[in-house]
């Protein structure tokens, strides 16, 4: 976890010291949209290589689907109560629809 | 939309690739996704730099931000307790415990299924694998719904343990910076949740 929250770090003053360059977000915003899908080819990939898990992928894969679908439903609900208490919107006003970070448009580049 | 399903394209490709042994399995089980993963934390942070204002947000939220790590194992608990619920009704012969365990990963597939499949149940590792791989998908994928459905934190939430690290840079897109912050915040508090908690549900099988 360190080398993860490190990484993290490290990458804010770089995005500090770039934050005028208009090109810079335009490419951390491309460079992360590729991340994201090749490390879901990856994952996808361990879970086509393992033969043991894809057999039994039918009985097992609708019990964690149920679970999942329930868990994230049941954060759903969290969520929209947590938002009663806690203000988010407060402050900035750089937030979701507006064009702060690599968020530089909406959806991922082509 | 259009983005979610191509990100699930990916995955679905990289599942066929990965049945048909188009690429040798030494590129499957690579250090390939730990790079990837590292690129996209240096983007996550890159994010936060390009608008330092919104590291603010927890000045701001000071205690409360607890909130969120806390909504998010009660939320998970109690769908997972529901989804027994439900998968009994339906002949499954699975118990209380054995859903909560595999939903107390959080989305931290690696980790929740080792422990699971050390305590002594590989088939219970493989469905904590599964789900937990699920949650993190449905987060990547399903993140604009969520928001509107939920408002900004529902990406968050619905991340888990997974918001601080390969959910984060979703997040960022759809919910901001200021929840980006948070949401690394909550992964991080999750993550030291789990070892704790999904042995502790173990032992209560």
């Amino acid at each position: 976890m360190l080398l993860e929250m490190g990484l993290i770090a490290a990458g804010i003053p770089a995005g500090y010291v770039l934050r005028r360059k208009e090109r810079a977000r335009a490419v951390a915003a491309r460079l992360l949209t590729r991340a994201v899908w090749a490390l879901l080819f990856v994952l996808g990939l361990a879970v086509g290589s393992d033969s043991m898990l894809l057999e039994q992928l039918s009985r097992l894969g609708v019990r964690a689907a149920v679970i999942s679908a329930l868990s994230v439903a049941g954060c759903l609900v969290a969520a929209r109560l947590a938002a009663l208490w806690l203000n988010l919107d407060a402050g900035t006003p750089s937030d979701a629809e507006s064009s702060a970070g690599p968020s530089a448009h909406r959806g991922p580049s082509a | 939309m259009k983005g979610s399903l191509l990100v699930l394209g990916f995955f679905f490709a990289g599942v066929f690739a990965g049945w048909r042994h188009w690429l040798p399995r030494a590129v499957a089980e690579s250090d390939a996704a730990l790079w990837i993963l590292y690129i996209l934390l240096f983007c996550a942070g890159m994010g936060v730099g390009f608008d330092l204002r919104a590291l603010a947000v927890i000045r701001q939220l000071k205690a409360r931000i607890l909130l969120i790590p806390a909504g998010v194992a009660a939320g998970t608990l109690a769908g997972s307790a529901l989804a027994w619920a439900l998968l009994g009704l339906f002949g499954a012969d699975l118990s209380l415990p054995d859903s909560l365990a595999v939903g107390a990963g959080f989305g931290y597939y690696s980790l929740a299924t080792v422990i699971i499949t050390q305590l002594g149940d590989p088939s219970l590792g493989s469905v904590a694998l599964l789900s937990n791989m699920i949650r993190e998908i449905l987060t990547l994928t399903l993140s604009p719904l969520f928001v509107r459905a939920s408002g900004r934190l529902g990406p968050v939430m619905a991340g888990g343990a997974a918001a601080m690290d390969t959910c984060l840079p979703v997040i960022a897109r759809v919910s901001g910076e200021r929840c980006a912050i948070v949401a690394v915040f909550s992964g991080m508090a999750l993550t030291l949740l789990v070892p704790v908690l999904v042995p502790a549900i173990m032992a209560l099988r």
